[in-house]
């Protein structure tokens, strides 16, 4: 028997620990900054940016009250044939089949299928609804939004906002997810902001 | 599965033990509040006990921590006859915390909350206790919270504040403590068994954790009900001012 | 009352032995020997480790209840109490079962009467008969007390090294939450070949007893088995199997033994289709999304073979093809949505798949067309924009 616990409160120390190897957690400042050689954005609180990635792939992590409450994925380029991300302890524990990757002809529903599969795997969860799939203005070039749901072992209901654009065969984007009770609602405001503020700056502006 | 990978993940399972101990030593005050203490002003505090969450379990010597269920069920017991000890003394009204009440949308919102609770609770003992895990952003300060929809309890519980323990325990095995012994002599430090808990005190009205406290070994032997007295006095009293 | 208790247990006794002689047929054996088994109504005496362990399991339990993985749909929970009731009649009271939704093909059996069963073992049963087997093996380990067997071993032993076996393989796997609850629950759990062996017997004489045709019984290992063939993976890791290993052997017995009671029974495939016809949608979206396309693909085509008409089934081979992209997939892709249309129940997703299909060759022409009939099927899809935007780059 496998007893499918609820209790993934040890999985978050271990993460939390294997990350402290020293001071993991760098201040981020509520001043214009750029992530990755990519994304200006504009912060108007301060965040706590991880140094140590617990993801491997083309993404810097953000959190305001730790990974199990709310984290901010900034995804830097993610090219064709890579995964969004690979969580490392799903890497490190020898996976099935090989992720599914992105691909540089995929349309925003076909990313957004990804990202369903890609939290599905990381997270290890079947109830994974993204919704509300719409062309928008991202960081100020023609993109797509769309609204996320997921549920994880440790059985918190996660609310999240996906923020995407394909420029130079690169995917260019945030998700921004937290508990659905106060720590996704509490700071949409901001994450909205940030998201206005967002541009595209280096590589990703010159590509097309 | 090969054996040195099953090996590889009970090291880990042993290095991450003795990580957590190092880390949960580090010098952060075990208590940690906002408020100075209850609100008695308009009447004697009612604190619904959430169920209290608390697994003792056998550290073997291969490092695998087997639950325990005779100490589980009767630490238990101990923790929550020495919590009525306790409200007596401090003259608080204690209600246990009823998964059947209030509308459908109260349970599930409860059910919710006390799920949030642990991922809160597990952030708190991670970030707020060991500098080097710190949340710049925070600055030290103790600002976490459950969120207003605790009022779903507030109301189906007519209660002003929610009391919750967690207790992750270990007690290392006859064989486990050769281990140690043995690495010792090799001059290798081996954790014998660690422990992980908190109690926190919830501010029914706007769900902001008003006290919270570190579990800090070795006041707490659980298996025992005196034993378990003092933990539960060390880990609660201060909170039932 | 006593009486009838132990003769039901007898009856259980008695026709394991013959089934392992080699014998057709069960004869009722004199009342006395049936002590071996759990009597129904079983709650263990005070202060018993055994107590202790069933106060634990009770608390996962009420974890369990309030798990937002649990199906509870009301009618999945009935047919699979049907099953249960009919299987093990006396014991319908003391069990319960919980429908989780994981895509993995396993099923558990916790001592104080908690039955798990995962939601791609649902997907994968192709008959209520496979289903009885699995259902019936889990009741086995309970009327033997096999897990309480693994508690007291396995806390007697200073070092549970051996006990971790496959145990951290389910670790590694990761379904089911944090490493160290696995490593523990596993080391917990997981049987003996002996306890498998018991638990194969008491399940197929529960199911033939009741009426199901013995021949499933090693059917559903067998498809298992197909099915890991058809993975890519290098290291496969099947929870069921880390728990219940399934040696050539075990599926050699099982397949003498379902011989021997010979006589033949009932499948109920189409019941079993019908029952669990409003999960199927869910059943499927939760296995692609795994992205375990090999896999997947034989688990469609043989659940195909039994319901050459099913659209739903097509739909979903198309939607491997699609979500490999592979080259060579579109066309294998379109193919199966071809299949799926011109099949009964063909959902309107797959209108949609096929636009997006030709989308990806360029096809503009054809995916409006298809697109167009995605919307007329269901009207109030929520990605009409979507699609239009797509069609208007």
């Amino acid at each position: 028997m496998t007893h499918r616990t609820v209790r993934n409160f040890g999985a978050l120390l271990v993460a939390a620990i294997v990350l402290a190897a020293c001071a993991p957690f760098t201040l981020v400042t509520p001043q214009r900054q750029t992530v990755g050689g990519v994304i200006s954005v504009e912060p108007g609180m301060r965040w706590n940016k991880l140094e140590i990635s617990p993801y491997q792939g083309k993404v810097e992590v953000w959190t305001l009250d730790g990974l199990a409450l709310n984290s901010l994925l900034f995804f830097t380029g993610v090219p064709d044939g890579e995964p969004l991300f690979v969580s490392r302890s799903l890497a490190a524990s020898g996976q099935q089949e090989k992720p599914p990757v992105f691909r540089a002809n995929m349309n925003p529903l076909e990313i957004q299928e990804l990202f369903d599969a890609t939290i599905a795997r990381n997270f290890r969860t079947s109830i994974i609804e993204s919704h509300g799939l719409k062309p928008v203005e991202v960081a100020g070039v023609p993109g797509f939004r769309f609204e996320t749901r997921f549920v994880g072992r440790d059985e918190v209901v996660r609310s999240g906002v996906f923020l995407g654009t394909v420029r130079g065969g690169k995917l260019y984007g945030a998700w921004f997810q937290g508990a659905r009770l106060h720590y996704f609602q509490r700071y949409v405001p901001e994450v909205e902001k940030m998201a206005a503020s967002a541009r595209l700056v280096g590589e990703a502006a010159s590509a097309r | 599965m090969p054996r040195s990978l099953r090996r590889t993940a009970a090291g880990l399972r042993v290095a991450i033990v003795s990580i957590l101990v190092v880390a949960l030593s580090a010098c952060a005050p075990a208590i940690q509040r906002q408020t100075p203490q209850l609100q008695r002003a308009e009447r004697i505090p009612r604190i619904v006990v959430m169920p209290i969450d608390v697994e003792l379990s056998q550290l073997t010597a291969g490092g695998v921590n087997e639950p325990h269920a005779e100490w589980t069920e009767a630490a238990f017991k101990n923790m929550r006859a020495a919590l009525e000890t306790e409200a007596r003394v401090r003259k608080v009204v204690l209600v246990d915390f009823n998964p059947e009440s209030g509308t459908p949308d109260d349970r599930e919102t409860s059910t919710d909350l006390v799920k949030l609770h642990r991922a809160v609770g597990g952030s708190i003992l991670v970030h707020q206790y060991n500098p080097d895990l710190a949340l710049p952003s925070k600055q030290g300060k103790f600002d976490w919270s459950l969120g207003p929809s605790v009022q779903a309890i507030a109301k189906s519980h007519d209660a002003d504040y929610a009391l919750f323990l967690f207790v992750r325990d270990n007690y290392a095995t006859a064989g486990r403590v050769a281990v140690i012994v043995v690495g010792a002599l090799l001059g290798v430090g081996v954790p014998g068994g660690s422990q992980i808990g908190f109690a926190s005190v919830v501010d029914l009205k706007t769900g902001d954790i008003v006290w919270f406290n570190r579990l800090v070994r070795p006041t707490g032997d659980l298996r025992t009900p005196e034993a378990a007295g003092e933990t539960v006095k060390a880990l609660v009293s201060d909170a039932l001012q | 009352m006593n009486f009838t208790r132990r003769r039901f247990g007898c009856a259980l006794c008695a026709t394991a032995w013959l089934a392992l002689a080699g014998q057709a047929a069960a004869q009722r054996i004199a009342p006395g020997e049936g002590s071996r088994y759990l009597a129904p109504g079983y709650q263990p005496s005070s202060e018993s480790d055994e107590k202790g362990l069933w106060a634990l399991m009770n608390r996962y339990e009420r974890d369990m209840k309030t798990s937002r993985f649990v199906v509870r749909d009301a009618g999945v929970n009935a047919y699979l109490r049907e099953i249960l009731c009919r299987l093990a009649d006396r014991y319908c009271a003391d069990v319960r079962i919980y429908v989780v939704r994981t895509p993995l093909f396993n099923a558990s059996m916790a001592p104080n009467g908690m039955m798990e069963v995962w939601t791609g073992l649902l997907l994968r049963c192709r008959d209520e008969a496979q289903l009885a087997t699995i259902i019936g093996h889990e009741v086995g380990h309970y009327l033997r007390q096999h897990t309480l067997e693994r508690y007291r071993d396995a806390r007697s032993k200073a070092d549970f090294g051996t006990f971790l076996g496959m145990g951290l393989a389910i670790a590694g796997v990761g379904w089911a939450g944090s490493l160290a609850q696995l490593a523990l629950v596993a080391s917990m759990f997981s049987f003996s070949r002996d306890q498998e062996r018991e638990a194969d017997e008491i399940g197929l004489n529960l199911m033939a007893d009741a009426g199901y045709s013995p021949a499933a019984t090693a059917e559903v290992w067998g498809q298992l088995l197909a099915e890991y063939k058809g993975s890519t993976a290098q290291r496969d890791q099947s929870l069921l199997f880390a728990t219940h290993p399934l040696p050539e052997e075990r599926l050699d017995t099982l397949r003498k033994a379902a011989a021997a009671r010979g006589e033949a029974g009932e499948r109920w495939r189409d019941r079993y289709r019908a029952r669990l016809a409003v999960l199927r949608p869910r059943l499927v979206a939760d296995e692609l999304s795994l992205r375990q396309y090999g896999r997947s693909e034989v688990v469609f085509e043989q659940l195909l073979v039994d319901a050459p008409d099913d659209g739903g089934l097509w739909f979903a081979k198309g939607e491997v093809f699609r979500l490999r992209n592979d080259s060579g997939d579109a066309g294998k892709a379109l193919a199966a949505y071809e299949r799926a249309l011109a099949a009964k129940g063909a959902p309107a997703e797959t209108w949609r798949s096929i636009g997006l299909v030709e989308l990806k060759s360029g096809a503009k022409d054809r995916a409006e067309i298809a697109f167009g009939e995605y919307l007329k099927a269901k009207p109030d899809a929520t990605d009409r924009d979507v699609l239009k935007t797509l069609i208007a780059q």
